[in-house]
């Protein structure tokens, strides 16, 4: 096997682990869990409480 | 594959793809906005833009580059999987694919987030930059047009079965 085929290869499993690390940790922190602070549920209106 | 379906096969898979790179660029133009963009409106403007042309443009055309790269190197004689370059050049295109998916969901959300009025600039600020990932994208599509071009050899083991045999 080519040395430039070595190298390529150490460097996939990098890519490769980063690309898995992001998608584990995007599971627990993606964008879509940390909507805007002044997003519509911030924005909803008042309940109403009764008496 | 006839040699003038390869030629047709090639013009396209080389069009689409360096129009991949050309789209990333554009991609990074507004991505560069949305990570230094002081104007609620120029960060909602960057990161619609941003979703619109990842999902209409760069997707399809990192789909086709997959698509039509893998027909011109089972249609000519390099092969699939006879040559090193040629392997790595698809296993990059795909993992660069599926990084590229996985980020079209993620600009997604931030655009939902850009569209709703009520999100202010501050939250539009505390998006987590995808930047990184654009230029890294680019990087990786620029490492491919370059195996491409030089062609480095370097013969699998099925290929040198092949030669073998041949």
């Amino acid at each position: 096997m080519p040395g430039w085929v070595k190298v390529f290869i150490v460097i996939g499993i990098v890519l490769v682990l980063g690309f898995v690390v992001t998608l584990i940790a995007g599971v627990e922190h993606g964008p879509g869990l940390h909507g805007p602070s002044g997003g519509p549920a911030d924005h909803a209106p008042p309940v109403e409480h009764g008496p | 594959m006839g040699p003038g379906l390869r030629k047709l096969v090639l013009a396209v898979h080389l069009t689409v793809s360096i129009g991949w790179i050309g789209a990333v660029a554009a991609y990074i133009a507004l991505d560069i906005v949305a990570a230094s963009g002081q104007d609620a409106e120029a960060l909602r403007t960057a990161y619609l833009a941003m979703e619109r042309i990842a999902r209409s443009v760069i997707v399809p055309l990192a789909l086709a580059s997959l698509v039509t790269g893998i027909a011109i190197s089972l249609g000519s004689r390099w092969g699939l999987f006879r040559h090193y370059w040629v392997v790595i050049s698809l296993l990059l295109t795909i993992f660069a694919t599926a990084v590229l998916l996985r980020e079209v969901q993620v600009i997604a959300s931030y655009a939902d987030i850009a569209a709703d009025r009520s999100a202010s600039v501050d939250d539009l600020r505390a998006l987590p930059s995808t930047l990184l990932h654009s230029v890294g994208g680019t990087v990786l599509l620029l490492v491919i047009l370059v195996l491409n071009i030089y062609k480095p050899r370097g013969l699998t083991r099925h290929g040198r079965r092949r030669e073998a045999g041949e």
